[in-house]
């Protein structure tokens, strides 16, 4: 199904079918040299989530999903979205599809702690999923770099992405900082990932991996003022992709400097 | 199949109807090539992502002349064009750490290995020019090639100029470009780009036969030549900040993708400290 033409759209739109409020705790982009970054909002999802152990498929059961009903007959789609107090950046709904927790900041040796990582339930081919390594609590200061290996969307496992620095300085060891994964030559997404590998000690703190497909894109213009973003006004991009069932949708983000604590609502509409 | 007739058409296919593929690409990239870090990029000048690790990987520097697409490692890899189908970009967003101006492009044919010492012709694509431009390749469709030096690794320190030999949008072969700086500061860094201005009247550029720098910049360093087509520019205004480009609603209207582009960016920034930027690109058939 899909909209006929412009006053469908329009309609749907007027008319959602399904709202679900967003919201994420107070964090402080300019405090920890975080502007200009990318954060993992689900680390700061208000109330406070669990950090993840072992691995999962992120379910609505789980704090920090952003609510919605699956699809009737349709496909759901999200048709605008309304936010207040975010700070002025780019905001990403994702699907989380899987993700699991503590590997170690410490350990310079091959990590399969909750690994791998739970197979797909969405996106199955891996095609365009990324690999998003999440601090889940402040790593040490020593720069390094981490790899990790992973199965391709071609279903060829064994494959090393190529080495990406953490920590070293602030805005690379922080809570909540993320991390999209460089895979290796001609590949161009992930079905699992197998183990993780610092080149060095940071000398403290863990991480998390996680399997997302990132699905729109929000520009926010003004922090304080609520900011409405649809297809049509020049501040939501991506179109108009389906959401599949039982998808996790959560945020990530890229601030500009200031505090924040964001709350909004996130409209569907099934076609 | 034909352009986009109207919003509403538009919509439809964006949400789904109508046949053909529509996607969003996201992108991220970083201050890394093959997974080392890498020097840094220069304030306020025009240098090259191809290079840079990221998603999709960042490229490999080119030998001979080839043409690169949408296949092609340092490439947006956008999926190939359906039969019947031609592709068009609706939309397009960066952010990145600084504020920072990005140029897309499809680069169209590429070369590297050139050197920043040898004072006579190197050739590019030669004469007659191999391989020929697959995309924009005609009197009419060549109007907006840019020939494009990009620095891979880093060359001398004494300033000099380069010239191109090229075939002009009138199929007039042995124009020669202005001459332009290449070495010292800011001319001779990795990842430096620069245009050519092309000779007085030529609007367009269907091969570069060579290129001659006028004397030693005293390091051989490598160095490319790219034909290239800018497709869309985009602005960040501050850290964090958000360019956007909406097609549907602003001019141009909707940029046309060659089936096989290799679409690639550029970026002037406003800082050279630790480069990141991530962004999307939204693309639809009809």
């Amino acid at each position: 199904m899909a909209y006929a033409d412009y006053n469908a759209y329009k309609n749907s739109t007027i008319q959602s079918a399904q709202r679900s409020d967003t919201g994420f705790r107070t964090f402080n982009a300019a405090g920890g040299n975080q502007a200009g970054r990318l954060l993992d909002m689900f680390t700061y999802a208000y109330p406070d989530v669990d950090t993840p152990t072992v691995p999962e498929v992120p379910t609505q059961a789980l704090i920090g999903a952003l609510p919605l009903a699956n699809a009737g007959t349709g496909r759901l789609v999200v048709n605008s979205i309304n936010a207040s107090g975010f700070v002025p950046g780019m905001h990403i709904l994702c699907d989380r599809l899987s993700h699991q927790g503590n590997l170690s900041g410490t350990l310079n040796t091959t990590q399969t702690t909750n690994l791998p990582t739970a197979a797909l339930t969405r996106y199955t081919d891996g095609q365009g999923v990324m690999a998003l390594v999440t601090i889940w609590s402040q790593i040490g200061t020593t720069a390094t770099t981490y790899t990790i290996n992973y199965t391709n969307q071609a279903g060829i496992a064994g494959q090393t992405s190529v080495a990406l620095d953490v920590s070293g300085s602030y805005e690379k060891r922080w809570f909540g900082r993320a991390f999209v994964t460089p895979l290796a030559s001609g590949d161009t997404g992930v079905r699992s990932v197998e183990s993780f590998k610092l080149a060095a000690s940071t000398g403290g703190g863990t991480f998390g991996i996680s399997l997302i497909k990132p699905l729109l894109f929000m520009q926010v213009t003004q922090r304080g003022n609520t900011n409405q973003a649809d297809f049509m006004t020049n501040n939501l991009h991506g179109g108009l992709p389906e959401i599949l069932d039982d998808a996790f949708l959560f945020w990530l983000s890229i601030p500009g400097p200031g505090t924040t604590a964001a709350t909004g609502q996130v409209n569907f509409s099934e076609v | 199949m034909a352009a986009i007739a109207d919003l509403s058409t538009l919509i439809n296919k964006v949400s789904g109807g109508g046949g053909g593929t529509r996607e969003t690409i996201f992108l991220f990239k970083t201050n890394r090539v093959a997974g080392a870090t890498a020097s840094v990029l220069v304030t306020g000048r025009l240098n090259s992502l191809w290079r840079m690790d990221g998603t999709p990987q960042g490229g490999d520097v080119p030998t001979s002349a080839a043409i690169p697409d949408n296949t092609t490692n340092g490439s947006l890899k956008q999926t190939s064009n359906t039969s019947g189908y031609e592709k068009f970009i609706y939309s397009y967003c960066m952010s990145s750490l600084n504020a920072a101006s990005f140029i897309l492009y499809d680069r169209l044919m590429h070369c590297g290995g050139l050197s920043g010492t040898v004072t006579t012709a190197q050739t590019v694509q030669g004469d007659p020019a191999s391989p020929g431009l697959t995309r924009y390749n005609t009197n009419s469709t060549c109007v907006g090639n840019m020939i494009m030096v990009e620095i891979y690794t880093a060359l001398g320190t004494t300033q000099r100029t380069i010239t191109a030999s090229y075939t002009n949008q009138a199929g007039t072969a042995n124009q020669t470009t202005i001459a332009t700086p290449i070495g010292s500061a800011n001319f001779n860094n990795a990842y430096r780009a620069f245009f050519l201005p092309l000779a007085d009247g030529d609007t367009g550029v269907q091969a570069v036969k060579d290129v001659t720098i006028s004397a030693s910049t005293g390091g051989p360093g490598n160095f490319g030549v790219s034909i290239v087509r800018p497709l869309a520019m985009i602005g960040t205004m501050e850290t964090g900040g958000t360019g956007f480009r909406d097609f549907t609603v602003g001019l141009p209207g909707l940029p046309e993708v060659e089936s096989g582009a290799c679409l690639a960016m550029l970026v002037i920034p406003s800082n050279n400290a630790n480069y990141e930027c991530y962004g999307g690109l939204s693309l639809v058939e009809s």
